[in-house]
């Protein structure tokens, strides 16, 4: 009787450890409480997963770009990173997913916000932003590169993900091979909120690869 | 056989065994990326870049880069460049495109297929394009580059002629006939202006209607 026992137990466990793992899948929220909780830092009033009209208070004079989505000017609510430090966000774009971007002019109450993106020009942004990311996700970032349509410029590529891959951020910015060489225009970044597993160039909308700017540079 | 409650009856390590697989398996399900297509993942590309290149442009000035490049030549050009002064310029319409062009441009002709405009440094025309970007002119590609004008894609060659350097674009609109840019200069300066010319062009609300 004590040996029959035995399976009846492991399949108790067995059960009791699908029951946990569909029950998580169904009631965890679609979008990662780090990511949300940032994207709402950055650009107040931002959903990832809402749809568009829902935001137009958030992202005054919103204009749609065919095939990436709508975009517009953040709202500003002070200090948006951990140590204080204020970026401040010239604009947001609410990036939509393939299918509904390919129409020429998607309806706002129907579109849905695949992922987020806000730009600045703040020289230091970069560098502040990557800083508080690693603070927040406790882990180096995953390096990649985009290559522009002129060939000698590239921008570096920093992602960090949630546990699970459940979604994350990457910060773009202007590959320097020289730091100490003044840039002869504004120094942008920009950083993409994004949900599910890191894509590459599908969730950068970009020419995406994955290694460090600077070993492209050296291989090119 | 699974009873909730109960007991295994039958088969039950193997009936363990499959769900397990099952759930695993539809979990990876749920989590798998759906494909993408990448002619769309280009143009996405190519209207981020775009945004992302005309918001630095606008910021340029205010952060005190120089953007003119009156009085000093240009040593090379790339397709993808913008980066004329247009201060003083005069803005000219028709009823294919609308833009601004440098002192001493005037119209010379017009039609509702057509416009052209022509100045000391050099012409551009606008048309209704019919067939490939590369089709219906001749000289040598110095670069390329894929943008969006007026928030549609656009394609721009810079080109070396026999009259001076020149500007092909291709503008496609969804919702109307594509339009053919040409511009022609003297000079790598003339042709940036061109460029400029071109890049900042709204395609009129009366083209295709």
């Amino acid at each position: 009787m004590r040996l029959l026992g035995i399976p009846a137990t492991v399949g108790g466990i067995a059960l009791a450890i699908i029951f946990f793992k569909v029950y998580g899948l169904v009631s965890r929220p679609d979008v990662p409480r780090p990511i949300a909780i940032l994207v709402d830092q950055f650009a107040p009033g931002v959903e990832i997963g809402a749809r568009v009209s829902d935001m137009k208070h958030a992202v005054p004079a919103m204009t749609y770009i065919p095939h990436l989505g709508f975009v517009g000017m953040p709202g500003q609510r002070g200090a948006n990173l951990p140590d204080g430090y204020t970026v401040r966000f010239e604009q947001v774009r609410l990036l939509l997913d393939e299918t509904t971007r390919r129409q020429p002019n998607p309806n706002p109450a129907k579109a849905r916000v695949d992922a987020v993106e806000v730009v600045t020009s703040e020289s230091i942004a970069a560098g502040e932003i990557g800083q508080a990311f690693n603070i927040i996700f406790r882990k180096p970032p995953r390096l990649g590169c985009l290559h522009m349509s002129d060939e000698s410029r590239l921008r570096d590529v920093q992602t960090w993900a949630t546990p699970n891959e459940r979604g994350g951020l990457s910060i773009i910015s202007d590959y320097r091979p020289d730091p100490k060489v003044r840039p002869s225009g504004p120094v942008i970044t920009n950083v993409i909120a994004f949900v599910g597993n890191f894509d590459g160039g599908r969730t950068l909308r970009a020419n995406y690869t994955d290694a460090s700017c600077m070993l492209v540079s050296q291989q090119q | 056989m699974i009873t909730i409650g109960g007991r295994w009856a039958m088969g039950d390590g193997r009936s363990l065994s499959a769900a397990i697989v099952i759930a695993t398996v539809m979990t990876g399900a749920c989590h798998r990326a759906p494909r993408s297509d990448p002619a769309e993942l280009a143009l996405a590309a190519a209207a981020s870049e775009s945004l992302t290149v005309a918001l630095a442009d606008s910021l340029a000035p205010v952060q005190g880069f120089v953007v003119s490049q009156a009085g000093t030549g240009i040593e090379s050009l790339s397709a993808c460049d913008d980066r004329a002064d247009s201060r003083g310029w005069q803005s000219v319409g028709s009823s294919i495109i609308e833009t601004e062009l440098p002192e001493g441009f005037s119209s010379s002709g017009q039609s509702s297929g057509s416009a052209r405009w022509s100045g000391p440094s050099g012409w551009i025309s606008a048309s209704a394009q019919r067939g490939d970007a590369h089709m219906n002119w001749t000289g040598l590609i110095t670069s390329e580059c894929d943008v969006y004008i007026s928030g549609w894609p656009a394609h721009v060659d810079l080109v070396t002629t026999a009259y001076g350097r020149g500007v092909h674009v291709v503008i496609k609109p969804n919702d109307a006939p594509a339009i053919g840019i040409e511009a022609q200069a003297k000079t790598i300066d003339g042709q940036a202006q061109m460029l400029h010319a071109i890049r900042t062009a709204r395609i009129s609300s009366a083209w295709g209607h």
